[in-house]
């Protein structure tokens, strides 16, 4: 999502978990950071998201400085 | 059958290079376009002074590549099917009115003509609409990994504010094994389908992997 903020990401992927209520979600967001390559961003975004998952599944994450990546 | 042949390449020549000039697509197809139509018109030009002393085969040979060159030019716009039908139609009756109206060509030639043009025509729109849907997944319509790695490395190289968002279907793994594959791929549409609608202009949806 080109010019969308971590947060704003964060509470857009909310919304679209809340379009289908019946299924459970689990959403992992990450911002762009300077030297990151498309690899890298995804990779971060996928680590969040497993990081929730063990959290507990239907959680919505923003990646923050203290995970690793 | 040089000074029939000559001609066609020129009146295919002059078509793409006239549409490459009003074209609107990417600077990159309409240079492939331009192209083609100067090396007919370039084709057609030699076939006039030279092409009484070349052997039936070397002609035969090209008329192939004639067809083929319209081809080309007809099929850049896979996305819009009524225009490239269009100039297909406006391709071949003109090709075949400048042969009849030269009156050297049998009239067989020009509907044997007509008919390898659209032959290939049709041959290589589905060749390309297929080796455009490469990257597009079958199930929901959304980019798959390859297309959505692709398209974000090229968003990512600018410097702009930019988040992605990974979702993964909980016990997705589980739907498909208790109600069945085909609960599992109607799941995966409907959710598609809703997140697609709701996301703004610019983002990339993209089916990331089964159930991303």
């Amino acid at each position: 999502m080109p010019g969308v903020s971590g947060p704003e990401a964060l509470a857009l992927a909310r919304r679209l978990c809340g379009l289908v209520p019946d299924v459970s979600v689990s959403v992992g967001v990450t911002e762009r950071r300077a030297g990151d390559t498309a690899a890298r961003l995804m990779r971060r975004a996928d680590l969040t998201l497993h990081q929730g998952k063990v959290d507990g599944r239907g959680a919505a994450a923003l990646h923050t400085e203290t995970a690793t990546a | 059958m040089a000074h029939t042949l000559a001609p066609y390449f020129v009146a295919g020549g002059s078509a793409a290079v006239l549409a490459a000039a009003r074209g609107t697509d990417e600077v990159g197809r309409r240079w492939s376009v331009a192209g083609a139509g100067v090396l007919a018109l370039t084709v057609g030009t030699a076939l006039f002074r030279w092409g009484v002393r070349l052997p039936r085969v070397v002609l035969g040979g090209l008329v192939t590549v004639g067809s083929s060159l319209i081809s080309l030019v007809v099929l850049p716009a896979p996305t819009r099917p009524p225009t490239s039908v269009a100039h297909m139609a406006t391709t071949v009756a003109g090709t075949s009115a400048a042969l009849l109206l030269l009156g050297d060509a049998p009239a067989i030639h020009a509907v044997a003509l007509a008919v390898v043009v659209v032959t290939l025509a049709s041959v290589t729109r589905t060749l390309v609409l297929r080796a455009s849907d490469a990257g597009s997944d079958a199930l929901t319509g959304l980019a798959n990994r390859r297309g959505f790695d692709e398209a974000l490395d090229e968003r990512t190289r600018n410097g702009t504010t930019l988040s992605a968002a990974l979702l993964d279907l909980d016990h997705f793994k589980q739907i498909n094994d208790t109600d069945g594959h085909e609960a599992g791929d109607r799941l995966l549409r409907r959710v598609a389908d809703s997140w697609r609608q709701a996301l703004p202009a610019g983002a990339l949806p993209a089916r990331h992997g089964g159930d991303e």
